[in-house]
C-alpha cells in the first residue's frame, strides 16, 4: 500500500506530540515514533535496526567530549572557582551605574568559558551572586533576569554541550563551533551590559551603592583570583587551537585542570570526586538518551523520505532567506516553551539543516543561530532550565522568575537579528582561525 | 512489592557507580592518550577506541539511577492541568508502555550481541576487540535500565492510590 | 512494485554515488518501475562502515554500498583488495578483483547477500606538508587514516596514526595536531587538500573497491524478470564504474596540480621500499584472513609477480 507523504507526516507527528504530552520520556518517545513511523509506513523490520542505530550513536569517540566536560562542570560546581571569581571582580564593577548587576553579565562570561552548559553557568554564578544580592537590597527583578539572561551564555560561549551534539549532527568541526561562538557570546553579553548599564542610569535604586571602597591597588591585587579562571580557559580552548588536543581530549584536559585546581583549594576528596562522577554519568544519560531516540528517529524519517520533502517543499515556496529565518525563528521560540535545548537540536536538525543549507546559510552559522534559539528556550516558560535552576536557588514561582527575564529574551532575539545580518560575527574567527 | 523496588533501585545506584568509575578510567586513558602525542608523536592506538567503548557502556549504566532520580526529560506541562488522580494514571501508564518498550529494545540489543557473537565480528582495529565484549556490558547497563523500569512502574502504580509525587 | 533503500557512504556529488543515482535510473527505467531504489547518500541513515555486512545481512538495509576496507572486522578476507600496496596499476587491482571473486561470494553468501557490481577508487597517495621521497622521509609523519589499513600502514611505517572524522581534520592540521593524510587524488580534490597541504605523493597505496550487496531476502522476492533486468544493468555499471577510475584519477591530478600541489611520483628505490612493507603487511594479514586468502595471493603473484 502507498501512503502519501501527508498521511506519514500526519501519523508521524501525530504520535509524537501524543506521547510527549502524556510525558512519556523525550528519549522514548522519539524511540516509540521512529518504531511506530518504520512498521506502518516503512518496508524495513524497525527492531535491528533501532538497535542497530543505537550502537552507532553510542559508540561514537566524538560523543565522549559530553560526559567529560559535565565532569568538568560537577567539579568547577564544587570547587570554590566562583566565589574567587566574584572576590576579583567586586572592586571592578561596584561603582559602574547597574553596579553589581555587572557581575552576573561577566562572572558568566567568564565562567561559561569554562563550562559547557547554561544551567551550570547559572547555578554555579547564581549560587554566589543572588546571595549577595539579596544582602545589598538590589532590585529582585533585576537580579534574577539578569542571572537568567546571562546564564544561557554557557551554551554560546565555548566550550558548549549543545554545540558538541550540533557539530556531530550536523558534520562540521566542534573546534570552528567553538570558535564561531566567541564573538557572539561577546556581543550578546555587550548588549546585557548596554541595557543593564542603562537601566542603572535611569532608575538608580535598582543597584544601591555598596559602602566599601576600593582603592587601585586593590583592585589590581584582586585580579588574582581570576587566574584559576584564565589557567582553564587556557588549558581547554589553547589546548585545541594551539594543536596539542583535539576537542574530546581537550574536555579530558579541563577535568584535570578543574580537578587540579580544586585538589589545590582543599575542595576535592575521593569522596567527592565520586559525587562528581556520578552526577556527571547522570547528566551525561540525561542527554545520550535524548540524542540516541533522536538518531533512530532521524534513520526511520529518513527511509520515509519526510526530510528531503519537507525540504523540498519549503524551498519550492521560494521565501526570502531573512523570511525563512523569522519563520524558524518563531518556529523554534514556540517549540523552545515545551523543550529543552537538546531535544530542540537533535529533533528538528534533520529537517531544518538541509532546509537552511539549501537556502544558503554556513552550517556553522547555523549553529550558532540554532544554540541562540535553545538559549531562549532557556528562559521562556514553562520549560525553561535557566528558570528551574533560579527557583531552586531562591523558591520563586516559575511565571515569576520568567517575567523578571523577560527584557532578556527580547535582548536575545536583538542579537539573533544582528547576527542574521551580520552573518560574518560568528563566521569571521572560524575562518581565519581554522580554515574554511 | 516495595522490598522489589528497592532492591532494583539499589542495583539502579551500583550500576551508576560502576558507570561513574568507568568514567574516571576514560578520563585518565585519554589524558595519557594527549600526553604520548605530544610527548612521543605515539598513540596508546585504544583510546579513541575504548572511551567509546566506554561511552556506550556508561550512557546504560547510569541510565536506571537517572530515571530513578527522576532525571529523564519528561514534559509534564500537559498533565498538569489535569486532576492529580489522572495525572498518575496517565503517568502510570506511560511508564508501562515505556517500560514495555525498553523490554523489546533490549531483546534487540541483544540479538545484535548475539549476532556479533556469532559472525566473529573484531572492531577491526589493531586491537582486533571482539565487539561482543563491550555490547555486552552496554548491555549489562541496558538490563538494568530495564529493571529501574521495571520498578518504576510499580512505584508510579501505588503512588495511584497512596498519591505521592509522580514527577 | 519493491522499494529499495540504499545506504551510500559517500556525499551524493561524489562520482560512487552519481554512480549508483545512474545505476537506480536504468534499473527504474528497464524494469518499467517495478523496483525503485531511493538513495541515501552521506551516510545519512546513520550506518557506520564497519557494521555493513551485517547490516544487510540481518535485513537492516535491502541495498548498501560497502567499501571493502571497511568490513574486515566482520570478514577479514574483504580487505584483500585494500592490503597496502598490493596492486601499482589498475590492471594489476582488477586482476585481484576478479581472482578474489569467488571467495569474495563465499564470504557473503555467510552473510546472506551478494554483489551486484562492484566499482573502483583511485590509488590514494598520501598529503604532507614536505615532501616524502623514502621510506625514512615517513617516520614521525602524523597522520590522519580512516581505516584498520591506515592504522596498519602507519604503525608499519613509524608514522603516527590516528582516526578522526573527517570534519575535525583540517582544524586538527590548521592547529598542528595532524600534519598529513592519505587518500586518492579525487577525495583530495572534494575535500580541497591545497588549502592546507602542499605535497600529493603518489605511494598508490590502495585502491579498495565498493561493493553494491543486496540482502538475499530481499532480492529472491524480486520476480525472474525483474531480477533479470537488474542483473543485466548491474554487469554494464560494474565495467562503466572500472572504465571511469582512470580518467577520474588523472583529471584530478591536474586539479591538483593546476591548484598548486606539488604532485610527486615515487622514485623506484622507495617504490622498493613501499613494496617490501605492503608485503611484510600482507603475509600479516593473510595469516588472520585464512587459506582462501593465502591461496588467493599465490595465484595473484603467479600472474603478475607481486
Ligand atoms: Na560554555
Ligand atoms: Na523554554
Amino acid at each position: 500500500m502507498e501512503f502519501s507523504l501527508l498521511t506519514m507526516s500526519l501519523v508521524v507527528f501525530g504520535v509524537l506530540f501524543l506521547a510527549l504530552g502524556a510525558g512519556i520520556w523525550v528519549g522514548f518517545a522519539l524511540f516509540i515514533v521512529g518504531f511506530v513511523g518504520m512498521t506502518f509506513f516503512g518496508t524495513l523490520p524497525a527492531g535491528n535496526n533501532m538497535a542497530s542505530s543505537v550502537w552507532a550513536t553510542v559508540e561514537k569517540w566524538e560523543y565522549v567530549a559530553l560526559p567529560l566536560f559535565i565532569l568538568m562542570g560537577e567539579i568547577l560546581f564544587r570547587s570554590g572557582i566562583s566565589e574567587r571569581l566574584f572576590k576579583s571582580l567586586v572592586p571592578w564593577l561596584y561603582r559602574l551605574p547597574g553596579g553589581l548587576l555587572l557581575m552576573n553579565i561577566v562572572s558568566c562570561t567568564l565562567f561559561a568559558a569554562v563550562s559547557g552548559s547554561s544551567a551550570a553557568t547559572t547555578a554555579t554564578v547564581g549560587r554566589i551572586t543572588l546571595a549577595e544580592f539579596d544582602k545589598l537590597g538590589y532590585d529582585k527583578r533585576m537580579a534574577m533576569g539578569s542571572l537568567a539572561g546571562a546564564g544561557t551564555l554557557g551554551f554560546l560561549i565555548p566550550p558548549s554541550l549543545i554545540m558538541i551534539v550540533y557539530a556531530i549532527l550536523a558534520e562540521v568541526s566542534i573546534g570552528k563551533m567553538f570558535m564561531a561562538g566567541i564573538l557572539p557570546g561577546l556581543l550578546l553579553a555587550s548588549v546585557y551590559i548596554a541595557y543593564i548599564i542603562f537601566q542603572g542610569i535611569r532608575k538608580p535604586e535598582i543597584a544601591p551603592r555598596m559602602a566599601e571602597s576600593y582603592s587601585w591597588s586593590e583592585r589590581f591585587v584582586a585580579l588574582k583570583d581570576l587566574a584559576p579562571t584564565i589557567f582553564l580557559i587556557l588549558m581547554v580552548l589553547g589546548s585545541i587551537y594551539a594543536g596539542i588536543a583535539t576537542p574530546t581530549e581537550a574536555a579530558a584536559l579541563g577535568v584535570f585542570g578543574a580537578t587540579l585546581f580544586a585538589v589545590i583549594n582543599r575542595q576535592m576528596t575521593w569522596k567527592t570526586m565520586m559525587e562528581c562522577l556520578i552526577g556527571a554519568v547522570k547528566t551525561n544519560a540525561m542527554i545520550m538518551l535524548i540524542v540516541i531516540g533522536a538518531g533512530f528517529l532521524s534513520r526511520v524519517m529518513g527511509f520515509l523520505g519526510i526530510p528531503a520533502a519537507i525540504t523540498e517543499f519549503i524551498v519550492g515556496l521560494g521565501l526570502s532567506p531573512y523570511t525563512l529565518m523569522v519563520l524558524l525563528g518563531l518556529f523554534y521560540i514556540v517549540l523552545g516553551c515545551l523543550l529543552d535545548g537538546f531535544s530542540i537540536v537533535v529533533m528538528t536538525l534533520p529537517i531544518a539543516l538541509p532546509m537552511v543549507t539549501a537556502a544558503g546559510f554556513d552550517p556553522v552559522w547555523f549553529g550558532i543561530y540554532l544554540v541562540l534559539m535553545v538559549e531562549v528556550s532557556q528562559i521562556t516558560p514553562p520549560v525553561g532550565f535557566n528558570l528551574f535552576v533560579i527557583q531552586g536557588l531562591t523558591g520563586e514561582p516559575i511565571m515569576k522568575i520568567a517575567r523578571y527575564a523577560f527584557p532578556f529574551f527580547f535582548l536575545m532575539l536583538f542579537t539573533t537579528a544582528i547576527l542574521t545580518i551580520f552573518p560574518d560575527i560568528a563566521l569571521f574567527l572560524p575562518n581565519i582561525m581554522v580554515g574554511k | 512489592m516495595n522490598a522489589f523496588a528497592s532492591t532494583i533501585e539499589k542495583i539502579s545506584d551500583w550500576m551508576a557507580k560502576a558507570g561513574a568509575v568507568i568514567l574516571g578510567l576514560m578520563t585518565v586513558l585519554i589524558l595519557v592518550e594527549i600526553f604520548l602525542w605530544n610527548t612521543f608523536s605515539a598513540t596508546t592506538l585504544i583510546a579513541d577506541e575504548y572511551s567509546a567503548y566506554g561511552l556506550a557502556a556508561i550512557i546504560f549504566l547510569a541510565s536506571g539511577y537517572c530515571l530513578k532520580e527522576k532525571g529523564h526529560i519528561r514534559i509534564t506541562l500537559v498533565l498538569s492541568f489535569l486532576s492529580p488522580r489522572l495525572q498518575r494514571i496517565i503517568t502510570f501508564v506511560s511508564t508501562a508502555i515505556s517500560t514495555v518498550f525498553m523490554g523489546y529494545l533490549f531483546w534487540y540489543l541483544w540479538k545484535m550481541m548475539a549476532a556479533a557473537h556469532r559472525y566473529g565480528s573484531t572492531s577491526g582495529t589493531l586491537t582486533e576487540t571482539p565487539i561482543w565484549i563491550p555490547q555486552t556490558i552496554m548491555l549489562v547497563g541496558a538490563l538494568s535500565f530495564l529493571l529501574q523500569f521495571v520498578a518504576s512502574s510499580v512505584r508510579t502504580y501505588q503512588a495511584i492510590g497512596t498519591g505521592e509525587d509522580v514527577f | 512494485k519493491t522499494k529499495w533503500d540504499m545506504h551510500l557512504n559517500y556525499p551524493a556529488n561524489n562520482f560512487h554515488s552519481v554512480g549508483a543515482k545512474e545505476f537506480a535510473d536504468k534499473v527504474r527505467e528497464a524494469t518499467n518501475g517495478e523496483l525503485d531504489i531511493r538513495l541515501h547518500p552521506g551516510s545519512s541513515l546513520g550506518f557506520k562502515g564497519p557494521e555493513l555486512l551485517r547490516a544487510v545481512a540481518e535485513g537492516q538495509l535491502a541495498i548498501a554500498e560497502i567499501p571493502t576496507g571497511m568490513v574486515e572486522g566482520d570478514a577479514p578476507l574483504m580487505a584483500l583488495t585494500a592490503q597496502p600496496f598490493i596492486a601499482n596499476t589498475f590492471k594489476e587491482q582488477r586482476k585481484l578483483y576478479e581472482l578474489a571473486k569467488p571467495a569474495y561470494a563465499k564470504v557473503q553468501k555467510r552473510f546472506n547477500q551478494f554483489t551486484l557490481y562492484t566499482s573502483l577508487w583511485p590509488f590514494a597517495g598520501i598529503y604532507t606538508q614536505r615532501p616524502v621521497n623514502s621510506a625514512a622521509d615517513l617516520n614521525g609523519l602524523k597522520m590522519r587514516v580512516y581505516d584498520g589499513t591506515g592504522l596498519a600502514f602507519g604503525d608499519a611505517a613509524g608514522i603516527a596514526a590516528r582516526k578522526m572524522p573527517f570534519s575535525e581534520v583540517y582544524p586538527a592540521m590548521k592547529a598542528g595536531l595532524l600534519d598529513s593524510m592519505y587518500t586518492s587524488s579525487v577525495s583530495g580534490v572534494d575535500a580541497k587538500a591545497w588549502e592546507i597541504l602542499k605535497y600529493f605523493t603518489r605511494i598508490n597505496i590502495v585502491a579498495p573497491v565498493n561493493l553494491i550487496n543486496v540482502n538475499k531476502e530481499a532480492w529472491d522476492k524480486l520476480p525472474k524478470d525483474v531480477q533479470e533486468k537488474v542483473l543485466k544493468v548491474a554487469a554494464e555499471m560494474e565495467n562503466n564504474m572500472w572504465d571511469k577510475v582512470a580518467k577520474m584519477d588523472v583529471d584530478s591530478v591536474a586539479t591538483l596540480a593546476k591548484n598548486g600541489m606539488t604532485v610527486v611520483e615515487v622514485n623506484p628505490a622507495f617504490r622498493k621500499e613501499l613494496d617490501a612493507m605492503g608485503e611484510k603487511l600482507r603475509a600479516k594479514w593473510a595469516k588472520k584472513a585464512g587459506k582462501d586468502a593465502q591461496e588467493i595471493l599465490k595465484k595473484y603473484r603467479e600472474e603478475t609477480g607481486r
